[in-house]
């Protein structure tokens, strides 16, 4: 008897494991922003494509629409790959897509926009990063979600084009 | 065929204590030798003692990068853009190594928020940073949002 | 019509796969049929899913050699510029690529063992039955996640993989061979899953799966040393092995294998063990699938960093626990039954093997702890750590005492019987000459300690008992045991341990800044900084400094480590400078701070790393020298 039920062991163990591997599977996916649920940090910078004016956060306070603010570099390979998405992205009703250039040089972040059409409404241009670590940006790219001036959703990474239908278009549908 | 029971018993008794003993040894082993993360903000908050061995993640703070050349001792800053832990480094940093990027460091604790680090390691690359260093700073985002 | 070709190919790609899936879903019904299908019909069907798997992979190899950027795989992991090399390993060298090789493989044992192992038809139709299973939860997992063959809705003139820290000759080969090894434990699991589901566990099984089991070791083995060799020259630190979580993911397979290895050698002398040999063999592959799993998923921090993706990790998750949960089942039911039950003497053969299993589970149980218990204490304290190597050291160190120990007496010992006096007539000569020798030698060294002296001798007894009366000298010419193969693996182990503590003892290190014509010196050598130049290469430009090492004024070896800037992606490496000597390596790093006049350096000599690599090979060889044994007897 007490024979039988040890062959069990084995079994139970993978079971446990499979619990503990699952929980951190899942801990690794939650992209949990402090900012999350909080007012977007103030800031005002100047714009990539068009000297005149500042691209400031009293710009998306005032937007009625789903605001994403994505930052990107023109160094960075991810951002390169994550293009095409954010171009579906922008086509998307009621949805405003807007661009922080980090650490970057004006020549290579234009060339970039040129060369790969430029999906963004208007553009920051960061380029000492002060801006990218008040929003709490760890690396490019990362994408936030902001509705009415409130952080609702926090990419980290480049944005594939499941997790744009899986995961973001949800988001975009709620609230609306 | 099959052995008394009482001599099974014994056997069994044996194997287990042995297991037991074997156990305890690996783990009491286990935690001597484990080697905790800490942002700098952890530092800050709590009492460790001297002369412990740690890993301290975050940022390497700006123009914090020196280099003494008589002892060829580098110092630096870590910054989780809260507080700040010193580093002093006796060997080569490792290429990724740069101001204002990511970095984990590993070494003794020597009090005063000093740490002689035995170990530098930048292993991410241009775009990324360790998954530590990306804990650190946000436990330092939660700090900031009370 | 660029554009047709490539999707054509893709076409042809995802179709030849859906082949592949359905004849494996064939091969599976077979084997709940339970009909007397003869022996053609499932060989032919393992043929065709080998095929199919061929034509799709090579297709990818295609696609990556012509730089089809139609296809988004190759858009982000390939570039015009890469050498032809980087291009064809680049095809495997991301997650659907290698994934498909993995599949690939996966056929390549299943048709293998259809193909050589005709005696117990049943066994190898269910084996085969088995094996497609696998096959076809891969093959879901590639189709419906990772689809090699996508197309990019336009076809971009360039791609994005240059990274030049993925252009090393090391990424090229040693996924493939990790994984020979990985997978050839996936046919054992088959072969132990189909001999629990027909109660046909006995010596027949074990002759069929001692073959398989010894080729799968061997394969894990090279792939592990293989990726020592690599850390060893790449990644600068001096060092080959660092306990680091995705090493320890390739060693926990590879310790479990090698118990199973003495295992079924119980099992197919004296036909008794049939449940534990049963248990390792799944467990040697849930090893495998484990350290894929926690590699891939991202869950450990490594300093081999993957690319992760959790979608991904999920899947591969609820494969792997489908698989060993449905396995373990039909173990705890029918495990029960299976143990015949013999008597042996205390001082048997048996239980010098029985003890070496305990060995080494309790080794895997240390190395498991030490790799899991990180994400433990992530989720349930939440508290981020790390396992410091010590731990590993000290724990394992006792171990390996009990394990030489237990390997120099256990060859000697009889089958089920004592016979001590033979024994002792075999290895009191070794002992004698070893104790003699490591004492003269630690009088001359006076820096080793009681434990390492105690190692050595016991290492040295162990390869002088075995080489001693495995390599006969007759009538003026050699012959070699039919246990050679066993004798040159366990030589090789201690010498293997032998190396590792002169290594770890003898090493010297020196750490400094220099200036040209500088002069540093490090043990009995002199090196001087003669030179150092710049140089422009295709994609990077380097910076080389050139160093002269000299022994009582005369220049042995020129030394000359670089550093290589690269422009896209801006990345810098350091590339080491070694110089391989018989008894002794000697190793340059170094790196170039900013606005500095010097350079800093760091010079190893690091003795006896010939040694290591040597021995890993020894262990390989007599691995292959069991196989051909069995080949040739069977």
């Amino acid at each position: 008897m007490i024979r039988k039920t040890l062959f069990y062991s084995p079994l139970l163990i993978i079971i446990l494991l499979g619990i503990l591997f699952y929980y951190s599977l899942n801990s690794e996916t939650k992209s949990n922003s402090p900012l999350i649920g909080k007012q977007i940090p103030e800031f005002s910078i100047e714009r990539l494509l068009n000297d005149n004016d500042q691209f400031s956060s009293k710009d998306l306070i005032s937007s009625e629409t789903i605001n994403f603010i994505n930052v990107w570099a023109s160094w960075c390979i991810p951002c390169r790959a994550e293009h095409n998405v954010l171009e579906l992205l922008s086509k998307i009703d009621n949805v405003d897509l807007y661009g922080i250039n980090h650490k970057d040089t004006k020549k290579n972040a234009t060339n970039f926009i040129n060369t790969l059409g430029n999906p963004f409404r208007e553009i920051g241009f960061d380029s000492d990063g002060r801006t990218s670590i008040e929003w709490g940006v760890f690396g490019v790219p990362e994408t936030f979600i902001v509705h009415r001036g409130k952080i609702i959703y926090k990419h980290i990474g480049p944005i594939h084009i499941s997790e744009l239908e899986d995961t973001i278009i949800p988001i975009i549908k709620d609230l609306n | 065929m099959r052995e008394p029971v009482k001599q099974r018993i014994i056997k069994l008794l044996i194997g287990a204590s042995i297991i037991f003993v074997a156990v305890l040894i690996i783990i009491f082993n286990l935690r001597d030798n484990l080697i905790y993360f800490y942002s700098p903000t952890d530092l800050v908050e709590i009492n460790l003692n001297n002369n412990q061995e740690i890993r301290v993640g975050g940022l390497v703070a700006d123009n914090s990068l020196k280099y003494e050349e008589n002892s060829s001792i580098y110092r630096f800053v870590i910054t989780d853009e809260k507080n700040i832990i010193n580093v002093e480094y006796r060997g080569i940093l490792p290429n990724l190594f740069a101001e204002n990027k990511g970095v984990v460091v590993e070494g003794i604790y020597s009090g005063a928020n000093n740490i002689i680090a035995n170990k530098v390691l930048a292993k991410h690359d241009e775009n990324y940073m360790p998954p530590e260093v990306i804990d650190a700073l946000q436990k330092e985002g939660k700090w900031q949002g009370e | 019509m660029a554009r047709r070709v490539s999707e054509l190919l893709s076409y042809l790609g995802i179709v030849s796969l859906c082949i592949c899936l359905l004849v494996s879903l064939a091969q599976i019904k077979i084997f709940y049929l339970k009909s007397n299908v003869n022996y053609i019909n499932y060989f032919n069907l393992s043929l065709i899913q080998f095929v199919s798997c061929l034509l799709s992979f090579l297709i990818l190899i295609y696609i990556f050699i012509t730089s089809d950027f139609n296809f988004s795989l190759v858009y982000q992991n390939s570039h015009t510029e890469k050498p032809m090399i980087y291009k064809l390993s680049g095809s495997w060298g991301n997650h659907e690529g290698s994934l498909l090789m993995w599949i690939l493989i996966l056929t390549i044992f299943n048709f293998m063992f259809a193909l050589m192992s005709k005696v117990n038809i049943r066994l190898t139709e269910t084996t085969v039955g088995v094996q497609s299973f696998l096959i076809l939860g891969f093959l879901l997992f590639l189709l419906f996640t990772s689809n090699p063959f996508s197309l990019l809705s336009e076809s971009p003139n360039e791609g994005l993989g240059l990274n030049p820290i993925l252009q090393d000759p090391f990424l090229a080969i040693h996924p493939p061979i990790l994984y020979l090894g990985y997978v050839g434990f996936s046919l054992i699991f088959s072969l132990a899953i189909a001999g629990l589901l027909l109660n046909n566990i006995d010596k027949n099984w074990a002759s069929i799966a001692k073959k398989w089991t010894l080729s799968a070791w061997v394969l894990l083995t090279a792939g592990i040393g293989l990726g020592s060799y690599w850390a060893y020259n790449e990644l600068g630190w001096g060092g080959y092995w660092f306990w680091d979580p995705v090493e320890n993911a390739s060693l926990m397979p590879w310790l479990a294998g090698t118990a199973l290895i003495h295992c079924v050698s119980i099992l197919e002398k004296r036909n008794t063990l049939q449940s534990w040999t049963v248990l390792l063999s799944i467990l040697t592959f849930a090893l495998s699938l484990i350290g894929t799993f926690l590699v891939r998923s991202g869950i450990l921090n490594s300093v081999h960093a993957f690319a992760s993706d959790p979608s991904r990790g999920l899947f591969i998750l609820a494969f792997l626990l489908i698989v060993l949960i449905a396995s373990l089942f039909i173990f705890a039911r029918k495990g029960p039954f299976l143990d015949k039950e013999i008597k042996y003497h205390l001082l048997s053969r048996e239980t010098g093997i029985l003890v070496n299993n305990w060995l080494f589970l309790t080794v895997l149980f240390i190395v498991f702890l030490g790799t899991v218990y990180p994400i433990f204490t992530d989720i349930v304290l939440n508290e981020n750590i790390t396992v410091g190597p010590k731990y590993y050291i000290f724990s394992i160190t006792p171990i390996i005492f009990l394990f030489i120990f237990a390997m120099i007496i256990t060859p000697f010992l009889n089958w089920s019987t004592n016979n001590y006096k033979i024994l002792i007539q075999k290895i009191y000569k070794p002992t004698l000459l070893s104790v003699m020798l490591i004492f003269s030698i630690s009088l001359y060294f006076d820096k080793l300690s009681i434990t390492e002296i105690s190692l050595l001798i016991l290492s040295s007894i162990l390869i002088m008992a075995n080489l001693n009366s495995n390599i006969l000298f007759k009538n003026n010419s050699f012959y070699l045991t039919s246990n050679i193969g066993r004798a040159l693996t366990h030589a090789g182990f201690a010498l293997l341990i032998i190396s590792i503590i002169a290594n770890a003892s003898y090493a010297k290190e020196k750490i400094t800044q220099a200036k040209v014509d500088d002069k540093i010196i490090v043990g009995n050598y002199d090196f001087i900084f003669s030179s150092i130049s710049q140089e422009k290469e295709k994609n990077y430009h380097k910076i080389i400094a050139n160093f002269e090492m000299q022994q009582h004024s005369g220049t042995l070896k020129k030394l000359s480590p670089e550093i290589r800037f690269y422009n896209n992606p801006p990345t810098i490496t350091s590339e080491t400078s070694i110089a391989r000597m018989l008894f002794r390596d000697i190793y340059i790093v170094m790196n170039v701070p900013e606005n500095q006049e010097f350079i800093n350096v760091r010079i190893h000599i690091k003795p006896f790393m010939n040694f290591i690599w040597v021995s890993i090979l020894m262990m390989m060889i007599g691995g292959l020298f069991s196989i051909s044994y069995r080949i040739k007897n069977s």
